[in-house]
């Protein structure tokens, strides 16, 4: 019992340098393929815009000429955000890029939230390193701290849209959420039907439209404790912030509530998982092959026989 | 003295920064690009609708590769059109005319996107609306309803000699 409360003692993040590369390349991965390249022009009316585009003129991003003129920025800002090299600067081109052409799209009526957790992550990157400058630690080639606390931002807003999501369940059901949950039943037809419409080939798949619906409301109270152990992990998402551990357990478990998800109602959250994977698990796996490789090196140079 | 980094707080006072200040501050600001309190799944209706568009056989056109959208999102373009004419999202709460105003203008935006190469080796010359609403009964049973909401004629592009 001990060794279990001392395992899940708050610590802190003590990201390596090598382990903060990764990270960055993750990201600078995850949004390059995050950002809407095909999006094509079109008349935004006033009342449909949205977000950031609401606030600057955005439709000219649209243009052909213009969209390369984008994408070499953005592939330039992110291959120096990787490297390192004033990420204040650099990461303006990609940040500016992903967020307009997200708020664009979903002006254009086409809003998904899949990316939009990317969006949040890099602009607290981006804010972290600002902060960071502002307190004199240099911005044209930060410090590890510097590196660090840019990461632990990304994951801050990584746990905050978490708890949002969980807290706004609550709020718009009056705290009936888990209570509600059979009716999910109807989401789930129509998620696997969206799916099956936006690329039709073959016959109307009846797993996921007729027989794990109708499961579902037959059994509703096995219904309601698997789907409200996702509610519960959403709301305890803060704990990805109470160090590497708990952001490595947290982690996995949101992983794996994901891709349940994703199984059940066939929605993508690459992004998601993305961000978790090099955040939380990848540090996690670092520790555990650390440990192994440590238990290995003594039983080698072991005790004498 | 040490400068105080972010880092060297305790780790409570971590969550406290980000469910205190930032969850809540999601949920005020709202769904406005790129901030997001990701309200997916927030409320189940018992009802929900499926949008789908077909060619003049009736047979379904694949929207994410003939038209670079899903069904989805699709959706969401046409609700925005109906919205716009009609002052509702709800297309049976609009009046018919509204509905067949909204679906040509959504239809005739989503010719605009084909992929005139795909579209062209279908031979596809009408587009159809069609929505189904599938919902749960008190006894718990589904009910599937389809229904037209609108069609347009196109022209599939010359073919080059």
């Amino acid at each position: 019992m001990k060794k279990i409360l001392e395992f899940l003692r708050p610590g802190d993040f003590a990201w390596g340098s090598r382990e903060l590369l990764v990270m960055r390349l993750g990201i600078a991965g995850l949004v390059f393929m995050g950002i809407h390249w095909g999006l094509t022009p079109f008349e935004p009316k006033h009342d449909n815009l949205n977000g950031f585009a609401k606030i600057v003129p955005l439709t000219w991003m649209l243009q052909p000429g213009v969209m390369v003129v984008l994408k070499i920025l953005t592939t330039v800002g992110l291959g120096l955000f990787v490297i390192g090299i004033a990420p204040v600067i650099t990461l303006v081109p990609p940040l500016f890029t992903f967020c307009g052409l997200g708020a664009l799209r979903n002006s254009k009526g086409d809003g998904t939230h899949t990316t939009q957790v990317l969006a949040m992550a890099l602009l607290a990157v981006w804010i972290a390193y600002i902060v960071g400058a502002i307190r004199k630690a240099g911005w044209k080639s930060p410090t590890l701290p510097q590196h660090r606390n840019a990461m632990i931002a990304a994951l801050l807003m990584i746990a905050a849209s978490y708890v949002s999501s969980g807290i706004i369940k609550l709020k718009a059901t009056k705290g009936r959420w888990i209570h509600d949950v059979p009716n999910m039943a109807v989401q789930m037809i129509k998620s696997n039907l969206s799916d099956y419409y936006s690329k039709p080939q073959g016959e109307i798949p009846t797993a996921m439209t007729e027989t794990a619906p109708k499961f579902i409301t037959q059994n509703p109270n096995v219904a309601r404790v698997v789907f409200g152990t996702g509610l519960l992990l959403e709301l305890a998402a803060f704990t990805l912030m109470l160090g590497r551990r708990w952001a490595f357990l947290t982690g996995t478990a949101l992983v794996l509530m994901h891709a349940g998800i994703s199984l059940l109602m066939d929605i993508e959250f690459w992004n998601h998982m993305g961000l978790l994977c090099l955040l939380c698990i990848m540090p996690g796996c670092v520790d555990v092959f650390k440990k192994l490789s440590n238990s290995g090196m003594k039983t080698r140079l072991g005790t004498p026989h | 003295m040490s400068p105080l980094t972010l880092e060297s707080r305790p780790a409570w006072q971590w969550w406290l920064a980000s469910c205190l200040l930032v969850a809540p501050l999601l949920i005020a600001i709202g769904d406005h690009y790129p901030f997001s309190p990701f309200p997916m799944y927030s409320k189940f209706d018992s009802s929900a609708d499926i949008l789908y568009v077909t060619d003049q056989n009736d047979k379904p056109l694949a929207l994410s590769s003939l038209f670079g959208v899903g069904s989805a999102q699709a959706k969401k373009r046409f609700e925005r059109e109906l919205l716009d004419v009609a002052k509702t999202r709800d297309y049976e709460k609009a009046d018919a005319a509204a509905v067949t105003t909204a679906s040509t203008r959504f239809l005739n935006g989503l010719w605009k996107d084909r992929k005139s190469k795909k579209t062209n080796a279908l031979g596809v010359n009408t587009l159809r609306l069609h929505m189904i609403t599938v919902s749960l009964s008190e006894d718990s049973a589904f009910q599937r309803q389809d229904s037209l909401l609108g069609e347009i004629s196109v022209t599939p592009d010359p073919q080059p000699e």
